[in-house]
């Protein structure tokens, strides 16, 4: 855990100068800042007579400020999954109006008629300006009639809070995002998320209400630093939050408490460390456990995923990358990135059978059309049921109008070839596209799952609609046992019955290096690619995701952590090998659990290859049969162990 | 109609025009003898008011439910 080396005085001093140098590169500035907050105090403590309550004209200022640091803390550290952040405290505005009861009512009341709203008008799929317009018309409806009746005595006088505010907009905007997630993903994630939004208003309400803490805080303007200090403290940490700790139980493989245990000794280590390493000693972070939580994932991706290539990494320019670049992904028919290419997707839909329409910035799935065949009549069968062309086509236009895009801006249609799967993976999951998930790190395949439709799931591969995730080792792609995102694990596919730990994904090899030319094209250091096996192409990529999900540790029942600090660790050297020695590496360190020392097995590989060369200049008959056998892909393991 | 978008209507119309236009419209509802010390004392039920909490308090209870995995998970309607 701990290494540490005893230097000479001077080198001592050299690496204490080098030390201090760089936190006062690093710290410096937020000191300035903290600095500058303090003196602003003290001026504010000089200049005005507090005993007056001078500030109480600004107290909601002061209200968002300290349950500003609540909900963050609930976000960050619990792990509420909430919409928005500022949006639950607004809303406690209104209970501190009305009492905690009716505003609840008040709130959930005005929520209920914009989401029936957005039900009812969204066959017609209008563009997000005319349908948050009509979204929010309906509230301040609402918001008046409640009024009125409160005025003539049908509600009580508390609902009357509505004459001095409503976040009519942030209400609607709850309802927008509650609706989609819902035609997309079903009620259960909609469902979390509205619960938690009503715990972290409640939350904000009570901080709110208590004027005991935020008065305090106003009073007291020495202490403003504190708020800004505690934020950036907080932010910095990657630790892992509440709730991961019980998603993540099973990767953990010990009691939660010897887990919390774990997690305390590991902080005291690295502060300990920390102090070490300002004077001198060489040290060494720990982490307390090998799972990969949300906080440090952010970190990882901040660190790898650089931002300006955001932008470039919509499903539109990858796709253009891919064909560029000669990576298999299905054909692109097209690309409607204005209304009037709209004739373009018509000709598509009035041409073929078969095809997929998706926006370029969804997420989970969201706006996905599987367009999988033509009805007598001239309509589709699709994954969202039976759709008319006229249908197909509103949906692609509402694409370009941005109902998928985050900001509600533009967006680009995919209109491209549906992929069919090849045999294995659909026999073992009877249905849908199976696809394979590999998490693709500084170019080193280090953890991989296929994601197997069910009934449950209507044929989608998608974990948090009921698709079984059956983790795969990355040395030979062997699957080790399945597991749904309501955290239940299966030993054989729900539907099949087919053994989930007892068959090899066949190409495996075939697919790893798709996965890394995938993630090479990207530019990402840390990114999840999905591939789709197709019966006559082999692997293509459907996707590539800058923030994969964190689900596929319990799937493959190991943490992801264990392995990105095991690259991170490589010498220099490594990130010069080409795509197909960081993959032969990833595949023999796989087999080891990433646990040896990974110099000692680049030399043990490097000797192996040496040999191995010798063995072709020599004419050495058992060469191609060794490599063969290195690679774990003899024909025993392709077969598909199916019961 | 789909079930979602039927119950959206529903929704709607119980509340705003039927909290309305049921203002000072009352049920009253007797005690079971059970219940000995309320006997005789009919409960008055304010529609209006039964309408404007009783639809949140069951989409509250409904959407805990969902959100609790206490049904089974749902497909997102189509």
């Amino acid at each position: 855990m701990r290494n540490e080396t005893v230097e000479s005085l001077p080198a001592r001093m050299a690496i204490v100068r080098r030390s201090v140098s760089s936190a006062v590169t690093t710290y410096a500035p937020v000191i300035g800042f903290l600095a500058a907050l303090v003196l602003l105090g003290i001026a504010f403590r000089e200049h005005l007579d507090f005993s007056q309550q001078p500030l109480e004209p600004y107290r909601m200022f002061f209200e968002l400020l300290v349950a500003g640091l609540v909900i963050s803390l609930l976000r960050s550290k619990v792990g509420l999954v909430t919409y928005g952040m500022f949006g639950p405290i607004v809303i406690s505005f209104i209970l501190i109006e009305s009492g905690l009861l009716w505003g609840l009512v008040l709130f959930v009341n005005v929520f209920l008629i914009a989401l029936a709203t957005y039900l009812v008008i969204q066959p017609f799929r209008l563009g997000t300006a005319h349908r948050i317009c009509a979204l929010v018309m309906t509230v301040a409806i609402a918001i008046t009639t409640f009024h009125i009746m409160s005025d003539n005595g049908t509600l009580p006088q508390e609902v009357n809070a509505l004459q001095a505010f409503f976040p009519a907009i942030i209400t609607a905007w709850y309802a927008d995002r509650f609706a989609r997630e819902l035609t997309e993903r079903g009620w259960r994630a909609p469902a979390v998320r509205f619960s938690w939004t009503m715990v972290a208003i409640v939350a904000a309400y009570a901080v709110v209400a208590n004027g005991t803490i935020v008065t305090w805080f106003m009073q007291t303007p020495e202490s403003w630093a504190f708020v800004f200090a505690a934020n950036v403290y907080l932010g910095a940490q990657s630790s892992t939050r509440l709730k991961e700790y019980l998603r993540f139980s099973n990767v953990y493989g010990q009691s939660r408490f010897s887990v919390l245990r774990a997690s305390v000794r590991a902080r005291l280590h690295n502060a300990r460390a920390r102090l070490r390493g300002l004077f001198g000693a060489e040290t060494s972070r720990v982490e307390p456990t090998s799972v990969m939580a949300m906080n440090r994932r952010n970190r990882l991706i901040k660190q790898y995923n650089p931002q300006h290539l955001y932008p470039e990494l919509d499903k539109a320019s990858m796709k253009r990358a891919f064909h560029g670049t000669g990576v298999p992904t299905p054909e692109t028919y097209a690309l409607v990135g204005s209304l009037s290419d709209l004739s373009t997707a018509e000709e598509i839909i009035d041409t073929r059978d078969e095809f997929v329409i998706k926006p370029d910035s969804g997420y989970g799935g969201e706006g996905i059309i599987v367009v999988n065949g033509r009805t007598e009549n001239g309509d589709f069968e699709t994954s969202k049921g039976r759709k008319t062309p006229e249908q197909l086509l509103a949906h692609t236009r509402s694409i370009v109008e941005g109902q998928y895009d985050p900001m509600g801006l533009e967006g680009v249609a995919v209109i491209e070839g549906l992929v069919h799967p090849d045999d294995q993976l659909l026999s073992i999951a009877g249905q849908g596209v199976p696809d394979v998930r590999v998490i693709v790190f500084k170019g080193y395949p280090i953890m991989a799952m296929t994601r197997l439709p069910t009934e449950e799931s209507d044929g989608a591969a998608n974990l948090h609609m009921g698709a079984v995730g059956v983790g795969l080792s990355i040395a030979d792609g062997k699957a080790l046992g399945g597991y749904q995102s309501t955290n239940k694990w299966f030993d054989d596919h729900p539907d099949t019955g087919v053994d989930l730990e007892a068959f090899y994904v066949h190409n495996w090899g075939q697919i790893l290096d798709t996965a890394v030319m995938a993630a090479e094209v990207s530019r990402l250091g840390y990114t999840g690619v999905d591939i789709v096996v197709d019966e006559t192409e082999g692997p293509m990529v459907l996707e590539i995701n800058a923030r994969p999900g964190l689900g596929i540790q319990n799937s493959t029942f190991d943490g992801l952590l264990e392995r990105t600090e095991f690259v991170e660790k490589l010498p220099d050297s490594f990130d010069l090998k080409s795509p197909g020695e960081k993959i032969e590496l990833a595949r023999t360190w796989d087999r080891v659990d990433w646990t040896e020392d990974a110099i000692e097995l680049e030399a043990q590989w490097a000797r192996t290859d040496a040999d191995a060369d010798r063995s072709v200049r020599t004419g050495d008959p058992d060469h191609e049969r060794k490599r063969e056998s290195a690679d774990g892909e003899t024909d025993g393991q392709e077969e598909v162990i199916a019961r | 109609m789909k079930r979602a978008t039927f119950g959206s209507v529903l929704v709607f119309v119980g509340l705003l025009p039927g909290v309305l236009l049921t203002d000072g419209l009352t049920v009253s509802i007797d005690v079971p003898t059970v219940v000995s010390h309320l006997a005789g004392n009919p409960v008055i039920v304010d529609v209006p008011l039964a309408l404007f909490v009783g639809i949140p308090t069951l989409f509250t209870l409904f959407v805990l439910a969902e959100a609790t995995g206490h049904v089974r998970e749902r497909k997102p309607p189509s």
